[in-house]
């Protein structure tokens, strides 16, 4: 059987539509919109919501003195990130394993349920905001519009996850609610601690 | 244009597909995350262990109840930091099976043993049951995501054991939970002849 060669022509085209779409980096649900996405990005990425997870979870433990001290740092030091992740400057950290052993080190501190200084919560909050901020960046072909909004989305999203986190667990006070903290921040521990194992063998 | 050639560029083209390029996959991460859910859950030594572990905290009492599943995934993330490390551990299939077996026999008899002791026992046996879950872990689609699954499932097969150990409270309940021990140190009983 001949076809005719514009009957071939379709066929090449329909099937070139098909090609590789665009890489979507920082979109954690696709054609939720850049806002959305960035919104989202702090808890769909692992390593930066277990870091998050784990930091909110000890700030809460300790109470609204380490909220005063861990949150402006964390929220400088996340827009600062931020930004620089905008201009695609990320000074190649290697920024899973180190949100991960943050991860791995607030877990154990929750677990033990240490009283760390309270300057440990702002050196803890700026370096995690710092990480998580440069690890955001967004794809180099998004306009400014779009960058900004995903970056001010992930910055929104961070600063939520923390809040929220940190004051339920605040607000925790039975010894059954304290136990379940100490739970999730062994679950944490024990989930990154393999990870860190994997990655440095 | 022939229908050889038509089939030859179509076969040609669709070596082009693929999928969307993800930075953070969402089908890794579900991926990854489901196997490991259910690994502890699709081998019924790790599920008879691990429920034995939170009915002997019936008996057992506090603090140790409520300390075990505290203490318990750090110490089978050791074993588990091992596997993936890939230090063979000598008859970890033994050490699973027999830890259903001990851990059954335990409850059973209701032992109240000193503390030290049950941790002694309940981490060495989670050493066994983590270099299991983490000689797997290098495969897994998403290795964060696998472990956070499989630390998640052994927590809740632990909660469910403290649920049923709670029983003890209930008239019948502590014959109950005994049996249950029975079950699964005869269960033990099978796995390690089968191990062996």
């Amino acid at each position: 059987m001949k076809l005719a060669r514009p009957a071939a022509r379709p066929a090449l085209a329909a099937l070139l539509a098909l090609l590789p779409q665009l890489a979507l980096a920082h979109s954690p649900i696709e054609g939720i919109g850049r806002f959305y996405g960035g919104l989202l990005h702090p808890v769909m990425v692992l390593p930066h919501a277990l870091a998050l997870l784990t930091f909110a979870l000890l700030v809460g433990q300790v109470g609204v003195s380490a909220m005063r001290r861990a949150y402006p740092p964390f929220l400088l030091a996340l827009a600062v990130g931020l930004t620089l992740a905008g201009f695609n400057i990320t000074f190649g950290l290697p920024s899973e394993r180190l949100l991960l052993s943050s991860a791995l080190l607030c877990g154990l501190l929750a677990v033990a349920q240490w009283k760390l200084p309270l300057l440990g919560f702002t050196v803890l909050g700026a370096l995690l905001g710092a990480v998580v901020g440069l690890d955001s960046g967004v794809e180099a072909s998004l306009s400014r519009q779009e960058t900004f909004a995903a970056l001010l989305g992930c910055w929104l999203g961070a600063a939520i996850g923390l809040i929220v986190i940190a004051g339920v667990v605040e607000l925790a006070r039975r010894p059954w609610q304290r136990l379940a903290v100490r739970i999730v921040a062994s679950w944490v521990c024990a989930s990154t601690l393999l990870v860190l194992a994997l990655a440095l063998r | 244009m022939t229908q050889k050639r038509l089939q030859s560029l179509l076969a040609g083209s669709l070596l082009l597909l693929a999928g969307t390029a993800q930075a953070h996959a969402p089908t890794d991460i579900a991926g990854g995350f489901s196997s490991g859910f259910l690994h502890p859950l699709l081998g019924w030594d790790h599920v008879a262990a691990m429920v034995a572990v939170g009915l002997w905290g019936a008996f057992l009492g506090r603090p140790a109840i409520w300390l075990l599943p505290v203490v318990f995934p750090l110490v089978m993330a050791i074993g588990g930091a091992l596997g993936v490390a890939g230090i063979a551990l000598p008859g970890v299939e033994i050490g699973i099976a027999a830890s259903a077996l001990v851990l059954g026999l335990m409850v059973l008899l209701a032992a109240r043993p000193p503390l030290p002791v049950a941790a002694v026992l309940v981490g060495v046996f989670a050493i066994f049951h983590g270099h299991a879950h983490g000689t797997e872990l290098p495969h897994a689609a998403s290795p964060l995501a696998y472990s956070l699954g499989f630390v998640l499932s052994t927590g809740l097969l632990h909660l469910a054991g403290i649920a049923f150990g709670l029983l003890t409270r209930l008239r019948f309940g502590n014959t109950l939970v005994r049996a249950g021990g029975a079950v699964i140190a005869l269960a033990g009983a099978w796995f390690l002849f089968q191990a062996l």
